[in-house]
């Protein structure tokens, strides 16, 4: 076990396809995603001092979370290709 | 351009706290060996509101840990932003990243994929995290104390990491990564293991976090580091491998005070990894 994948994540893996399409984790994932890349768009559009500083600082949870959604549905669909 | 680079090396020294650092010589910097009060209320008050969100993580499953953590990663970054550029901006954006490799840790994992994509899932994440960190940051790679170290020290660090694998091993048991076989599997599997185990956590724990650290609390970047690695192992929900952690992480976190470079705890994390995840399950039942 490290610190990245832990005895946690094996413990509470989804045994089946159509749990792991319910498990809230990676949907909530996705939902932070989508409100932190909704304040980015605002933040370039506003015209306040110090907006450049707080879109670099989104970034940075912004742009790893974009690869997590990625991985998220290229997990989703190698679960959901062999029930088709 | 002389006198640039001089300047760079000083202040690079300044942050991590090296051996034989210069930071006393620059004007309006603040000494290393002093410690910033603030700072502390600054430490304390993250890591306990890192201990609640950890216990509703560890309590109550990934949804709920999942909520915790984003909870305090937005504080954290909303934090960040409100201080200026400096110690505290830094130390608070550096801490910002463990609640977002724990929402990667919670997240990513299925069990349709090989643990060992785990580590290369949610290290790409990490690392593009930390690199975004360093250019919020205007950090350098000397800053966060990829340089240069001695040859011995780190071939004595690595050795020492090998060994420390066995007891790892004993402790947390053997853990089936899924790589494939042969060769080039085994090749792959050590690739990711040294990268994405090894010089991850150390240029997270002991380059990113304990050099913040240091900045303003001299001595203290390392009971920083140690926390922040005990805190991202207590998931591991094994007591025993926890405390093992901390003590290696105390170890590795020593080493790169000294000698002011993360190359050494680099490779004794990596050489540990590798024989406690590729080397081990191999040899012993």
């Amino acid at each position: 076990m490290t610190s990245t994948v832990t005895r946690l994540a094996i413990d509470s893996l989804a045994q089946t396809p159509g749990q792991a399409l319910a498990s809230p984790a990676p949907a909530l994932v996705v939902a932070i995603l989508i409100v932190v890349f909704l304040a980015r768009l605002l933040l370039e559009v506003a015209d306040v001092s110090r907006s450049r500083d707080t879109v670099r600082t989104l970034d940075v949870v912004l742009l790893p979370m974009l690869i997590a959604l990625a991985f998220i549905l290229s997990t989703r669909v190698l679960e959901i290709l062999p029930l088709g | 351009m002389e006198l640039q680079s001089a300047s760079t090396r000083l202040r690079s020294l300044a942050t991590f706290g090296g051996r034989g650092n210069g930071s006393s010589e620059l004007p309006g910097r603040r000494r290393v060996g002093t410690v910033d009060p603030r700072a502390i209320r600054l430490v304390g008050g993250i890591g306990a509101v890192f201990l609640v969100a950890e216990a509703f993580t560890l309590v109550s499953g990934p949804a709920v840990g999942v909520l915790a953590q984003a909870v305090l990663l937005i504080t954290l970054l909303t934090l960040s932003m409100r201080q200026g550029a400096g110690g505290h901006q830094r130390l608070t954006l550096a801490l910002a990243l463990l609640p977002l490799v724990q929402l990667l840790s919670l997240a990513l994992p299925a069990a349709i994929i090989p643990i060992l994509a785990w580590y290369l899932e949610i290290g790409l994440g990490a690392f593009e995290a930390i690199l975004l960190v360093m250019r919020r940051l205007d950090l350098t790679f000397r800053d966060v104390g990829v340089r240069r170290a001695p040859i011995g020290e780190v071939v004595a660090v690595g050795v020492i990491g090998a060994f420390l694998a066995v007891p790892a091993y004993l402790i947390a048991g053997p853990v089936n990564l899924g790589q494939g076989g042969g060769f080039v599997g085994l090749a792959i599997a050590s690739a990711i293991v040294i990268v994405f185990i090894g010089v991850l956590e150390e240029l997270l724990f002991r380059g990113l976090i304990q050099s913040a650290g240091t900045q303003l609390l001299s001595r203290g970047g390392v009971v920083v580091s140690v926390a922040a690695t005990t805190l991202m192992y207590s998931a591991s929900l094994n007591p025993r491998y926890i405390v093992f952690a901390a003590l290696v992480a105390t170890f590795f976190g020593i080493v790169a005070r000294r000698s002011g470079s993360i190359a050494a705890p680099v490779a004794g994390h990596a050489a540990l990894a590798w024989v406690q995840f590729i080397v081990l399950p191999m040899i012993l039942p």
